[in-house]
This record gives C-alpha cells, structure tokens and sequence, in this order.
C-alpha cells in the first residue's frame, strides 16, 4: 500500500507499481522502484522516485521479514 | 482566450465530484470551450487520489457530524469543505505533457491577484500549491493531467467552520514507517477575517475571475453545464464516485479495519451507491507480519493538504525532496 498527498499522472502507474512488488524480496524492492518508476516515466510532483526508494528502504529497514505480500 | 464561467453546484458531494471530473473531460474532447467553475460542497472531507480515508479524516467525528468523506480524481492533500468555502476549478486544453508545476503558479498567481483586488494586498502564491495571506494559507491547490487537458482546482477558506475541520482532519502520525522529517505547521485562516466582514460567494467569484482576466487574459462569459458534461458526470457518479469501492480505494489498498470500513461505509456512500469493492481492500506492500505493514507513506515536502489545529496547520508532514 503506497499512499499520500503527492501528485502522479498518470495514477495508474502507482497501481501498477504496487502489483509489480507483490511477491518480491524485499532486498530488491528499492531498485525495483527505482527501475520501474525510470521506466515509466510519470509526471511527479511533490515527490521524486529518490523519495519513493528512500520510504520503501525505511520501511524495510524496520519490518522484520523476506518477502512483499 | 475564451474561457467559459460556471457556477455549477450540487446538494450531493458525490455528484459534485464527479462534475469536477466531467467537465476537463469534456473540455479534453473539445466539446466544450476551457472552463472555470466555481461551486460549494455542503460539509464534507474530499482526500487526495492516493489517500486512505482512515489515515486522512477523524471517521467516527465525520459519522456523527454528518461530515462525508469523498475521494477526488486529483493527487495533493485531504481539505474540509463547508458552504463556507469557494471551490475553483480550471480545465484547459493542452499540448502533451504539459508542466503542471507552470500551471499551478499560473493559476495561484491569478487567484492571488483576485484576492489583492478584493482584500488584498498581501495575497500571493507559494510554491508547490498555496495561496497565502502574508504568512497565512488561505486556499490550496491540486492538479491532474489527461487526454488533451490540464486541469488545476483550489478551495479556498471564505468562511469555513475552522473549528470542525481541525478535529475532523488528522495530522500526520509522529511516528510512521518511511517517514524521513517531522511535520510541519502553518496558520490557516479565513478570508472573512481578513476582509473583516462576510463575502460573498458571489463577490469573491467574481474577484478571481478578475484575477484571471489579469494575469491569463481570460475572456470570460456565463455559460450552463452542456448536455454532454452531465451525461459523463451521471456515468462518472454511478460508476466512480458513489461506489465504496472508489471511497476505500481499491486501488491503493488502504489497510481498513472492518470497524473502519464499517465507518467509511456510512460516511462514504453516495445516494446511488453500492458496495462493490467493499470486501476487496487488503494489503499489498506489506511484509509478511512485518512492522512494513503499516505501509509507505508518500508525503509532499511542504504539505499538500490543508489541515488545522487550533490555528496551526497539522496536516503536510514534509517528505519530498520536489
């Protein structure tokens, strides 16, 4: 679940982003998003892929298990 | 540029929101000419494209003051709306990929220059997406881009029970998983206090239309909503807004509890309504019984929303670096 007050155009590509993590191992994780939102390409503002990679490693960093459900 | 006035406005929220879609849509097809509309919602909470209700609004403060929590189609912070509040709302046809960053210092410049004329000086815009009196936020604003427009819309404080919208917003939490820097506040306040009396909506419609002619040279005239608008309005509401499923977010998969859910179910469905969706929302970027659970919280650098708190504004935990 990835949620906020940012802006992305277009929306969907949060969505997307979010069934590519499924499954993952969350050592990957960072550099997934980072690939995938490179990829993508979607307008931000507020928020830069740098800062989506950063909440996902904190997060990790304090979660306890392997892989993303 | 001709751009067409509304002044179009809905007992139900729902309805409004969906309107507030509508016409960029209709303005992207080129079935109508760009439009400025301004309109009211009755008490409400409309949160941003990516919100989750239960994270953003107070829900058991919103059941009991009859206050509905609405999602828009546009990203940005959760605002509290009463009839004390004027809602702007620009749709203009546009190139590919247009800057929105451009777009919402056109339109904070242009209401801002409304403002001045009517109880200014001292309005001014601030980057990402505010409208300030001096070191006050009086109106914030949102954006989206899509097939053949640029859209950007505001609400701002004329008269707004600010009491009832600092304890039906929540603040950011202090501790959140993801989070790299503390909240930050400002003052909010209402334009009514500046001006020391009440305006109108009327007046201060007017004053941004000024505001507009000034700085975008709009050649504006009074027009209704087309045919053409309400039937993809009438869609968009059956479809989009009315549902639970638009309401939970089905798509960023907000972690409801079921009594939250329950509470989103009262506070969230439109008249139409139904509860597709309802039993769908589950976590996704959640670790397997991981602290991650509590999910990735994205947040604007100097806050996209516009909360309050006993004079304070609580709701733009900065995160962004842009």
């Amino acid at each position: 679940m990835i949620t906020g007050d940012f802006f992305m155009e277009p929306p969907e590509v949060l969505d997307e982003l979010m069934v590519r993590l499924k499954g993952l191992p969350v050592d990957q994780v960072p550099a997934h998003v980072k690939e995938f939102l490179e990829a993508k390409k979607p307008i931000m503002v507020g928020v830069s892929a740098d800062d989506f990679v950063t909440a996902f490693q904190k997060a990790i960093t304090s979660g306890d298990k392997e892989t993303i459900d | 540029m001709k751009v067409r006035v509304l002044e179009a406005e809905y007992e139900d929220p729902y309805y409004n929101l969906a309107v507030e879609e509508a016409i960029p849509i209709a303005v992207g097809r080129g079935l109508v000419d760009p439009t400025l509309r301004f309109w009211r919602n009755r008490n409400a909470v409309v949160i941003g494209r990516f919100q989750c209700p239960e994270l953003e609004v107070n829900l058991k403060l919103a059941a009991e003051k009859g206050v509905r929590v609405v999602r828009r189609f546009t990203g940005g912070g959760a605002v509290y709306h009463d009839m004390g509040n004027v809602n702007y709302a620009l749709s203009l046809r546009s190139e590919q990929n247009p800057d929105m960053r451009a777009y919402f210092e056109k339109v904070g410049n242009s209401v801002a220059a409304g403002l001045n004329r009517l109880a200014g000086p001292g309005f001014s815009y601030v980057p990402l997406n505010d409208i300030a009196y001096k070191e006050s936020k009086v109106s914030g604003l949102a954006a989206s881009i899509g097939e053949g427009y640029i859209f950007v819309h505001g609400a701002l404080l004329a008269n707004v029970d600010l009491n009832l919208l600092s304890s039906v917003l929540r603040p950011p939490p202090e501790k959140f998983e993801g989070k790299a820097v503390r909240s930050v506040a400002k003052r909010v306040v209402n334009l009514s206090e500046i001006a020391n009396r009440i305006l109108s909506f009327e007046e201060i419609a007017d004053a941004i239309i000024e505001g507009f002619k000034e700085v975008m040279g709009f050649e504006p005239y009074r027009a209704e909503l087309s045919e053409e608008e309400k039937k993809i309005a009438d869609q968009l509401y059956k479809e989009k807004y009315s549902t639970l499923d638009w309401s939970l977010g089905s798509l960023t998969l907000c972690p409801t509890t079921p009594e939250e859910r329950e509470l989103i179910r009262k506070v969230s469905l439109g008249k139409r309504g139904d509860e597709r969706g309802a039993h769908q929302s589950n976590w996704v970027a959640k670790v397997k019984g991981g602290k991650i659970g509590k999910g990735i919280r994205i947040l604007c650098p100097t806050g996209c929303g516009l909360g309050h708190d006993n004079g304070r504004l609580l709701h733009g935990t900065a995160r962004g670096t842009r």
